[in-house]
């Protein structure tokens, strides 16, 4: 299945000139529930960007949740259930591209220990876990590609999700992006890599104190003066303009994918 | 079974190890444990170092080329800070000719009893009398202007604790370069100890507390005025 | 102490509204934990140290039956006495005993967090001993009968408004507004009892098993003073704090005082070798050393959660946790607060039914690994715990609706038509229930999910080539 954009494609970048690139290369392209249902022009974006750059992207509706939510929450037998079909929507050994950190950290370092023991599912665990990657990291490490001929002419500031910056490990790879995009201004908060206080199961638990943590990324993200939030991880944008909205601050949020796909194609 | 040999055995079962197993010679071998060390540097530099480190935490610093000098240092700080009573450690250093009497001379009242034995209560009652207490030091960390005071027969806790200022004499030659190299100083084991003294004292600063409010209160119950007089002359700690 | 570990909820909302606890907490963000950070990126080799205190702890746990008997062994070569405690209530009947037999009527002590997870006050005051707390903060809180609200600074939620307020009332001290002034009159009067007192209790920062040291820091001399004049030295504290050698301790050393303030080292750091030698003129003449399990042996055998007692007690998690740094220490119900206070609280309780809120009661954000002097991965364990409350029968039966709803959740979200269907129905009926309840803590969905345009696209691509 391959998905493009309406109209013709344009490629601002040639594929031949991105280190990584390999001709006819083909990836998944996996978008989680919460993208697919609450944010579907990231998506759009991820694959727009992907196939700005000569990629085929596949893309399958059967893949809905990479079983994150319950792992955390402590339901391992749901977690291995979800587990088990994205290990095997995902079998045929090409390379996963995700928007969201949080499900590749969950399949890069959770899920050999979920089967930890499996004959089987262990193993494909940790061969999905060597070849799945969210989106900077695979643009910039992969493809070696951090222009992409994006513009955006907006002051935005940048949030370092937890599962993102301390779970893997990405801070620099979503700036040079930024940085290369035109007319774009980053501006850095305080605290960039302070947590927005979403985290799953805990705002649906104390919610009180989910919004009171927001309340402080919000101001520290509105005292650079930006006007855009993005991140590399929706639930933490989502929640952010969720009380941004609520409080009228002067922000909202857009995936890093969003602002990438800005001025491709037509 | 005693509680004694409840726990062991919990640890034991817990460590997945036979809980009868007999004690076994010698202690679990280690891998070598390489040290992180700042590099042991010498003389002057010691010196300086342990004075810039007493600074930052606030402690006044003096040196002294020879006994006679941290005499009049000490003399100085008695009259600075009117001084009229104090206690002090029964130490060579202290007892050095020059030191004593200049200290005789200031007209200072000595607290300290100078009997071998004397209840513990008169003691403490003593020390908290005095304005300034007066020790030397057994050694010194250059790494963070520490004072360390081994307890023993002359050498009391409570003059470094009790009194609102403490003074500490440090002959230059007992300054080391931090935590490391004091740990080989103390007693290797029990045996040794016992021979030694009871309590070792590292004294950084002075006292404080930011309990109320995170607000910084110098001397709320040890000495809340250090000074520390650094001797260079290598003689000094004879008497 | 007395867990309220299941007001999570309620004294969490309190705290939120509470205008000086808040500021407090502010405070400690501005400074401690700023102080932390910059003391770590002052030392060239954080890591290394980190990664040493770290084996260091790991290793002794692997043998600590060995270092507690060498420490035993020791201490008792150098005239003191141990003692070893199943549980609270064996641990307080040592001190009690103690106090009881050799006629003390005052106690004056050190901060003990192991001494408030027995409940030695309370048991000490019911038999006629007067117990004064005198580190300043504990000294307040005992004046307020009111429980730690953080590891090291534990009035660090009072105003100085309300301590001023408080010495009034408690101590007939005039109305003071300066924090000296306070801290100064806590100093004379807290005098009195050290030169008064029979014994002085206090806990251990740490003790060395090769020579039989106790060793305790502190800022202010209260624990100098509580082991120099009164005639007994008790201390109380949990077998875990053992480490083996001189060597060890150093390393510790390097790291608590910096992750606690971001000092370099205390203002004193107390070397304890038994009594007083014959002919020192002051200090104690009996120690004892009272070794508590309360439930610690049970964590180190499960492998899962053993890494929980390397903890030094430096508070570093507290004042790096977004979730602490809004509610504050009391919320979390008992003597431990904080990330480690989540995962040591149902460790040592094991009561489900009140600490069940404590695993949840964090966003997973990791900030507390990353200033773990000894690298405990609190993340993980609070996963584990949370997994333990699911799944594990032994930690309590999990409550049945929430069973479901997981159940439920697990269903649609691996079907795909209960999924799509799922969405439909939200969709339609976002509008109606957005005020209520659950419902706001999401956001409206898309009016059309990502595989909907996709799947009218792959479509109409496929006709696309069908044509072409």
């Amino acid at each position: 299945m391959n998905g493009k954009m309406n109209g013709k494609m344009e490629n601002p970048v040639e594929p031949e000139g991105i280190p990584g690139y390999i001709p006819g290369m083909r990836v998944h392209l996996f978008i989680p529930c919460l993208i697919d249902q609450f944010r579907p022009e990231a998506g759009e974006a991820a694959l727009c960007v992907l196939e700005s750059l000569g990629l085929q992207v596949d893309y399958t509706p059967e893949q809905i949740c990479c079983g994150q939510p319950f792992f955390t929450a402590g339901r391992l037998d749901a977690s291995r259930r979800l587990a088990r079909k994205t290990l095997s929507n995902f079998r045929d050994g090409q390379i996963v591209v995700a928007p969201s950190g949080s499900c590749v950290r969950m399949i890069r370092h959770h899920y050999g220990e979920l089967f930890q023991g499996d004959p089987v599912w262990e193993k494909l665990a940790q061969e999905l876990a060597g070849r799945v990657y969210e989106l900077s990291e695979f643009l910039v490490r992969v493809l070696g590609c951090e222009d992409l001929g994006a513009s955006f002419p907006e002051k935005v500031t940048f949030h370092d999700s937890c599962q993102v910056r301390r779970g893997l490990g990405i801070f620099e790879e979503p700036r040079a992006l930024l940085r290369r995009v035109k007319g774009l201004e980053l501006v850095e908060m305080n605290r960039p890599g302070e947590c927005c206080g979403f985290g799953g199961v805990f705002s649906a638990r104390y919610p009180h104190i989910a919004e009171a943590i927001v309340l402080d990324k919000i101001q520290d993200a509105a005292s650079t003066g930006a006007g855009i939030v993005s991140g590399c991880e929706i639930s933490c944008l989502l929640h952010i303009e969720r009380h941004a909205r609520a409080t009228g601050a002067p922000i909202r949020t857009l995936h890093l994918a969003e602002i990438l796909a800005s001025g491709l194609g037509s | 079974m005693d509680d004694r040999e409840r726990i062991l055995t919990r640890i034991r079962k817990g460590l997945e190890r036979d809980p009868g197993s007999a004690p076994g010679k010698g202690m679990p071998s280690r891998p070598e444990a390489k040290q992180s060390s700042s590099a042991a540097a010498a003389g002057d530099d010691l010196v300086t170092r342990f004075l810039e480190a007493c600074e930052r935490e606030s402690v006044e610093i003096h040196t002294a080329a020879d006994a006679a000098e941290a005499g009049d240092r000490l003399v100085g700080i008695l009259e600075s800070s009117r001084v009229e009573r104090i206690f002090t450690w029964i130490d060579p250093v202290l007892a050095h000719r020059e030191v004593e009497a200049r200290i005789r001379a200031s007209h200072v009242v000595d607290l300290t009893p100078r009997v071998d034995h004397m209840d513990q209560d008169t003691f403490e009652a003593l020390a908290a009398r005095a304005d300034l207490g007066i020790t030397a030091a057994d050694w010194a960390l250059a790494d963070t202007g520490t004072l360390v005071l081994f307890s023993s027969a002359g050498h009391s806790r409570s003059a470094s604790l009790l009194p609102p200022v403490h003074v500490a004499i440090v002959p230059a030659s007992r300054i080391l370069s931090g935590l490391e190299e004091l740990m080989e100083k103390l007693p290797s084991d029990a045996v040794e100890a016992l021979k030694r003294e009871s309590n070792v004292t590292l004294i950084t600063g002075t006292s404080k507390t930011a309990d109320i409010e995170l607000s910084l209160v110098r001397g709320v119950h040890g000495p809340g005025t250090v000074h520390v007089i650094v001797i260079r002359d290598t003689d000094a700690s004879q008497p | 102490m007395e867990p309220r570990c299941e007001q999570f909820m309620n004294t969490s909302r309190k705290a939120l509204q509470d205008p000086h606890l808040q500021e407090a907490l502010r405070s400690i963000d501005a400074n401690l934990r700023t102080m932390r950070d910059a003391a770590f990126q002052e030392l060239p080799n954080g890591e290394a140290l980190r990664d040493q205190a770290r084996n260091i702890r790991d290793h002794t746990l692997e043998h600590l039956d060995r270092y507690l008997e060498q420490l035993e062994d020791r201490v008792t070569q150098l005239g003191g006495t141990v003692h070893w405690a199943e549980d609270a209530a064996a641990a307080r009947r040592i001190v009690e005993g103690l106090a009881a037999d050799r006629g003390v009527r005052t106690v004056v002590k050190g901060k003990s967090m192991v001494s408030e997870e027995i409940g030695l006050n309370e048991g000490l005051a019911a038999r006629g001993v007067d117990v004064v707390e005198t580190d300043l903060g504990e000294y307040i809180i005992q004046l307020a009968c009111e429980p730690p609200s953080h590891i090291v600074g534990p009035a660090i939620h009072k105003t100085k408004d309300q301590i001023a307020r408080l010495f009034c009332e408690a101590l007939d001290a005039p109305l003071m507004k300066d924090p000296e002034k306070m801290a100064l009159f806590a100093r004379r009067k807290l005098r009195e009892r050290f030169l008064t007192a029979d014994m002085g209790v206090t806990g251990a920062n740490f003790l060395v098993a090769s020579s039989g040291a106790l060793v305790l820091l502190e800022n202010e001399g209260n624990i100098r003073m509580s082991t120099t004049l009164p005639r007994i030295h008790v201390a109380v504290t949990g077998i875990e704090k053992v480490v083996p050698t001189w060597g060890d301790l150093s390393v510790l050393l390097q790291l608590l005082p910096r992750s606690t303030t971001g000092q370099k080292l205390s203002s004193y750091v107390s070397l304890f070798l038994g009594p007083r030698r014959p002919g020192e003129p002051d200090g104690p003449d009996e120690f004892h050393l009272v070794l508590v399990d309360n439930g610690r042996s049970r964590i180190l055998a499960d492998k899962a959660f053993r890494e929980s007692l390397r903890c030094i007690r430096c508070g570093a998690c507290l004042n790096t946790c977004p979730v602490y740094l809004k509610i504050g220490g009391h919320a979390y119900g008992w003597v431990y607060s904080g990330p480690i206070g989540s995962v040591l609280t149902p460790q040592l309780l094991r009561d489900r039914r009140c600490t069940s809120t404590l695993p949840f009661a964090s966003t997973l954000c990791g900030a507390c690994a990353d200033v773990c002097p000894v690298k405990i991965n609190i993340p993980r364990i609070l996963a584990e715990l949370r997994s333990r409350y699911a799944d594990d029968p032994e930690w309590g039966p999990a409550p049945r609706n929430e069973q479901g709803l997981f159940r439920l959740a697990g269903a649609v979200l691996s079907d795909r038509l209960l999924y799509e269907g799922a969405g439909n129905i939200a969709r339609v009926l976002y509008p109606l229930i957005r005020n209520m309840g659950p419902a706001d803590t999401f956001p409206p969905p898309a009016s059309r999910p990502f595989r909907q345009s996709h799947k009218r696209k792959s479509r109409k691509g496929r006709k696309d080539a069908h044509r072409g």
